[in-house]
């Protein structure tokens, strides 16, 4: 059994990852979106596209950093 | 290496009488990237040579031919020793003999299908027991036969004409057919169109034959034109086997010979003359005017302009071929302008190393490296895009190699791989490290930016702009560690230079930085999800091999094989996007303006077909 303190550590890192991967695919949908249109006419843009799309998973790589430090928090 | 191939822009004028002559010579030559010309008071452009029209008939119709043989573009050798006019003659010839015998086939074709059609209708016809051939020789009565969707029709026929009649099922509807007297025929026949019952024509049979005779005679003659479709299509396959190369090399050299003689399109041009606009490399300036000035007695004028600060000038990156795969990557974004650092060389050190970081397991890395090399021997097309997975490949087996990983294993049996760093247990070690990097690679961004700064708005300006954010880093750093007074001195400091150097916009941009840092985190992360992964399926097989059994052993290899796999998918995808982006946006903001155009120089461009 472990205790509580265990389980809401693990709760916390969880919800971390949860709300800032909800928000990156929120934003990438939209950018996904606009960036396939931009490709329709002008099939060079695939590059940019591309990476404006990855943009916003910065937001769920510091959700990943920020759970990594709380779990680090167990010890 | 890190300037692109530096151009000079000239511009050639000449007379008309020596057009051809200068136009050949160019396309040879193979190195005037031409600016075309824009129809101004001066100078309307140049009227295309008189064969272009011929030419570019000629294009069609073998592309025409391409198409009906279903033959695949593929890199052809052209050879330029037949004269042009004999190569057309041959083409004219052997394109008749293909576009005859393939009129042929499309005219049996026709015959079969109106064959097919008569017989489905002398089908018909045996079903209900009807011979048309009974009522041809009567001149007073008229046989009519359709489909009729119900029986109401009757009715009305009753109603008008004493017309006798039979209405049998056939095939779900009813098969109508009626016996009219000739006088009555068109009054019937309107009746019938009007309810939507089209008459079968019983055009293609022969009156004077029964209905099984006329099946008989039809079913001979299908049989002879398919036998003659089949000789056609014979010919038609000898034809293909043997004129296939020909007609590609044969389009290959018409293409080269077309875009000869419409080149004037792009040239200015007055009543005698005719001035050509473009960028030639300094290099091979004086190749070009020795070769120009032969061919046309030296009667050739080369002016040669200057480049003006802002002026759009053709990019040829120009770097050692280890470094090459690497522009592809700059291609895929923007190319760097004429006047500032060509980053390809600063790629090259630092994306096989993110990438490596980031998947860093030698499991991974060897299969990725053995994929790779394969794949570049197999798809010849894409060899940059391969080139640069191999590197990256080779950096993923070093860092697995100092993280001690091998498919996410630390030990195997009793052996610890050793390692520099232990990804899963020291987390923290590894943040701190990926920050490290990141600022190390932020802080050469903003050099290479002053380097620019300098060349283009002299010291000052590259000053504040540029070492501004070094000061700020600096004082950040100082106040994060030490908390002094100097940290507040510094960053104080930094943001009065920045006011001077990028002015309100650069201030609204501060944070950024520490941002932009920040995100580095990533090459930890990313990498311990693929490690996690790892372990996780690692876990799982070996869970189930403890258990025992055949079957329990069989699953274990399934979840190895499919679980690497799958993460090894994922760690392609991942690393690759994410080590690009932060060149793209992390490294190239702090310096990179782009928007170059690429270096396309006027000739034969076979080469560059097959990369």
């Amino acid at each position: 059994m472990v205790d509580i303190n265990t389980g809401l550590i693990g709760l916390s890192a969880g919800i971390a990852i949860a709300g800032s991967a909800i928000a990156a695919a929120i934003a990438e949908k939209d950018i996904g979106t606009a960036a396939i249109g931009a490709m329709a006419e002008k099939e060079e843009l695939f590059g940019k596209g591309l990476i404006l799309t990855v943009i916003p998973e910065t937001i769920v790589i510091f959700g990943l950093v920020v759970a990594i430090l709380i779990l680090g928090l167990n010890g | 290496m890190l300037k692109p191939t530096q151009m000079t822009k000239i511009t050639v004028i000449g007379t008309k009488r020596h057009l051809r002559r200068v136009i050949s010579e160019l396309y040879e030559l193979h190195v005037l990237h031409i600016e075309e010309h824009v129809k101004d008071d001066l100078m309307d452009i140049g009227t295309p040579l008189p064969d272009s029209s011929v030419l570019s008939e000629l294009i069609i119709k073998l592309n025409a031919a391409i198409a009906l043989f279903r033959l695949r573009t593929k890199a052809v050798t052209v050879d330029f020793d037949v004269p042009l006019d004999a190569l057309i003659d041959n083409i004219d010839r052997k394109l008749e003999e293909v576009t005859s015998l393939d009129r042929q086939q499309v005219d049996i074709r026709s015959r079969i299908t109106s064959i097919d059609e008569s017989l489905e209708k002398l089908r018909i016809l045996a079903k209900a027991g009807i011979d048309p051939g009974d009522f041809s020789d009567l001149s007073s009565v008229k046989l009519l036969v359709g489909f009729a969707k119900d029986r109401k029709v009757l009715d009305e026929l009753r109603h008008i004409s004493s017309a006798s009649y039979d209405l049998q099922p056939y095939a779900g509807k009813h098969l109508l057919s009626v016996v009219v007297s000739k006088d009555e025929t068109e009054k019937v026949s309107t009746l019938l169109a009007r309810h939507g019952i089209s008459l079968l024509a019983f055009d293609g049979l022969d009156p004077e034959l029964s209905t099984s005779q006329n099946q008989e005679k039809m079913t001979r003659e299908l049989k002879r034109q398919k036998e003659e479709l089949s000789a056609v299509i014979r010919r038609l396959d000898t034809f293909r086997e043997s004129y296939a190369d020909f007609f590609l090399q044969a389009r290959e050299r018409i293409l080269i010979a077309n875009e000869q003689a419409e080149a004037p399109l792009k040239f200015g041009a007055t009543e005698k003359t005719f001035v050509v606009t473009g960028f030639v490399p300094s290099d091979n300036l004086l190749r070009v005017h020795r070769r120009l000035s032969k061919v046309t007695d030296d009667t050739i004028l080369i002016y040669l302009n200057s480049i003006g600060e802002k002026e759009s000038v053709p990019i040829e990156m120009d770097n050692p071929t280890i470094v090459r795969p690497f522009e592809f990557f700059m291609k895929l974004y923007t190319l760097p302008n004429y006047h500032e650092i060509d980053p390809t060389f600063f790629t090259f050190l630092t994306f096989p190393f993110f990438f490596g970081f980031m998947l860093g397991d030698m499991g991974y890395g060897l299969v990725n490296l053995v994929l790779f090399l394969w794949l570049k021997k197999k798809i010849p097309s894409a060899k940059a895009f391969f080139n640069i997975m191999v590197w990256a490949s080779i950096m993923t087996i070093l860092a697995g190699a100092a993280f001690g990983e091998f498919f996410g294993f630390e030990q195997l049996g009793r052996f610890h791989i050793p390692h520099l760093l232990g990804r899963s247990e020291q987390q923290m070690d590894l943040l701190v490290l990926s920050i490290i990097i990141g600022a190390a690679h932020i802080i050469l961004g903003l050099f290479i930016g002053f380097a620019n700064e300098l060349r283009h708005h002299g010291l000052k300006h590259a000053i504040f702009s540029k070492i501004s954010w070094l000061v700020l880093l600096s004082g950040a750093a100082m106040f994060v560690f030490h908390q002094n007074l100097y940290g507040y001195l510094l960053l104080g400091l930094a943001v009065v230079m920045l006011l001077i150097g990028e002015g309100a916009m650069g201030l609204i941009e501060l944070p950024s930085i520490f941002g932009n840092i920040l995100s580095y985190s990533r090459l930890m992360a990313i990498g311990l999800a693929s490690v996690s992964l790892a372990v996780i399926i690692d876990k799982f097989a070996v869970e189930f091999t403890r258990q025992g059994g055949l079957l329990m052993i069989l699953a274990a290899v399934l979840i190895m094989v499919v679980g690497h796999v799958i993460n090894m998918l994922l760690g392609l995808i991942g690393p690759f996007l994410h080590s690009l982006r932060l060149h793209y946006v992390e490294f190239f903001s702090k310096f990179y303006t782009g928007g170059g155009k690429l270096y396309r120089p006027f000739g034969y461009a076979q080469a560059e077909q097959q990369e």
